[in-house]
């Protein structure tokens, strides 16, 4: 693969990063060594684009530890725009991957004083409190970011990761509900609310993931994290003391219709006769908060 | 003292794993030998055979790791393999923690498995050269998780051997190779027993044995 890509003509490789940048895909790796091998010969059949790409790669070579692309790509930038806030939250997040926290957020600060609407410099500054592993602290800045950006789902996204990292699952819940509200229609945000409603556990909880796990395959029907979670949820649901028995029945025949689809989904054998066992595994015994493995004797 | 070995796939499908995805935390489970001496002494050595990458894109949740470990108990027996202990790495470079979900499955897994142990990789030790070993473990020993002394941490082969073949992988890009369950689930056409990773790694490991 790797030699693949150093036989690329320029312009491939341009339009590679143009897709890069769109779906705002990490490929760090990739990005520098297209750029050493490939790119930036080329970069004056770039255009006005090579600014982008500039930024691109920065971004890049600091996620790969490259301080001296990093370098080049600044001074190129800050040739073109001497007083951009760009351009210095590039050079902030240069002292950030370069561990010189305290700097760095002076001059987050500066740019926030400079632009109270960038939004960007805020989450950098959340960004540098995750780094040093101040995760409360961090959630603190967060939630006083989102009071000011309420629609920033990337930030409410961030902010359920951090929550769930505290295994606090009802505030990471509530983080999703919000994420749900604006994306109704996205079974990924469905399947992850879900997942944190099942780990939270109890009985509501479990029949809420369910329901959830129902929504995204209806919104995906391929989504495989939704199939076995529809499994799962039914099963503990066929299982648990609280269901009556009319319920009781309705879940085992939509566990059923879930294993069929997941068998449905893969080709081999071996993979279809582990989760029939799994089946019987899990009808048998008791449903423990993770399912362990049993040594034979 | 009892040493824990891990043998050539184990140790390169961690570290592989772990160089897939730099920028997120990662877990998967290492599986042993089974052993039928039960009442064997008790103070025996471990020996880890194989790893299996489980996630990378969160962590935190329990419903696909419920459905990997089930999944990965039946294929592990009837391949005569037990699940022997849990390794992580933490998405941050200087973090050697263990997360309480992460405690939370090891516990369960030493609540079968006695002498199972908890496996941190130590992200500032991975190198292009991979000198020294990355694996920081730990053993459950009367209801505790004891820090391992790096001195009964062993590795498959004559020393130096298998950090060159780790080496290798590395510097071939071969991370790219590597599937974990979260690949799997994404598509389910690949193997997440990663039959290839698992001669690639025999081929190379063979090569540095016998330059």
């Amino acid at each position: 693969m790797a030699l693949n890509k150093k036989s690329l003509s320029w312009s491939e490789a341009r339009d590679l990063f143009r897709t890069w940048r769109e779906l705002n895909e990490r490929k760090s790796q990739d990005v520098v060594s297209l750029w050493e091998n490939t790119l930036q010969k080329k970069v004056h059949k770039l255009g006005d684009e090579r600014l982008l790409v500039y930024e691109q790669v920065c971004l890049a070579a600091l996620d790969t530890n490259r301080m001296d692309i990093a370098d080049q790509c600044l001074v190129a930038l800050k040739k073109e725009f001497s007083t951009s806030l760009r351009v210095r939250k590039l050079q902030a997040m240069k002292l950030e991957a370069m561990e010189r926290y305290d700097e760095a957020l002076e001059l987050l600060d500066n740019i926030i004083r400079r632009d109270e609407t960038n939004a960007a410099p805020r989450k950098r500054r959340v960004a540098i409190l995750k780094a040093r592993g101040r995760i409360p602290e961090a959630i603190k800045e967060l939630t006083e970011y989102l009071k000011k950006f309420m629609s920033d789902q990337e930030a409410w996204q961030q902010l359920c990761d951090l929550y769930l990292m505290e295994t606090d699952f009802a505030r990471a819940a509530f983080c999703m509900e919000e994420l749900l509200l604006q994306n109704p229609h996205n079974h990924l945000v469905h399947q992850r609310y879900a997942e944190i409603r099942y780990t939270q556990g109890g009985y509501e909880n479990i029949e809420l993931a369910r329901a959830h796990y129902c929504q995204a395959i209806k919104l995906n029907p391929n989504n495989m994290r939704a199939l076995y979670g529809l499994f799962l949820t039914s099963s503990n649901i066929a299982l648990s003391p609280k269901t009556t028995s009319q319920k009781r029945k309705d879940a085992g025949k939509l566990a059923k219709w879930a294993l069929r689809q997941i068998e449905e989904r893969y080709e081999s054998s071996t993979q279809v006769e582990a989760l029939e066992s799994m089946l019987s595994g899990l009808q048998l015994g008791s449903v423990p908060a993770v399912t362990p493995p049993t040594p034979s004797t | 003292m009892a040493e824990v070995k891990f043998s050539a796939r184990a140790y390169c499908k961690i570290i592989l794993h772990v160089a897939k995805y730099p920028h997120a935390a990662v877990n998967g489970i290492l599986l042993a030998e089974e052993t039928k001496n039960k009442d064997g002494p008790k103070v025996k050595d471990l020996n880890i055979v194989d790893a299996v990458p489980l996630f990378h894109q969160c962590l935190h949740v329990s419903p696909m790791a419920e459905i990997a470990l089930t999944q990965l108990d039946h294929l592990s027996a009837s391949s005569g393999r037990v699940v022997a202990g849990y390794y992580l790495a933490n998405e941050n470079l200087n973090d050697l923690s263990i997360d309480k979900p992460g405690h939370r499955v090891a516990d369960k897994i030493a609540e079968f498995f006695p002498s199972a142990c908890l496996v941190v990789v130590d992200n500032r030790r991975l190198s292009l050269d991979m000198k020294k070993s990355a694996l920081i473990v730990s053993q459950f020993s009367d209801g505790k998780w004891k820090n391992k002394e790096r001195s009964s941490i062993s590795l498959e082969g004559p020393s130096g051997v298998l950090q060159e073949t780790a080496a290798t992988l590395l510097q071939h890009n071969n991370q790219d190779m590597i599937v974990d369950f979260d690949n799997h689930l994404d598509d389910v056409s690949l193997d997440w027993m990663n039959p290839e990773v698992n001669e690639l790694i025999d081929e190379v490991y063979t090569s540095c044995l016998n330059p």
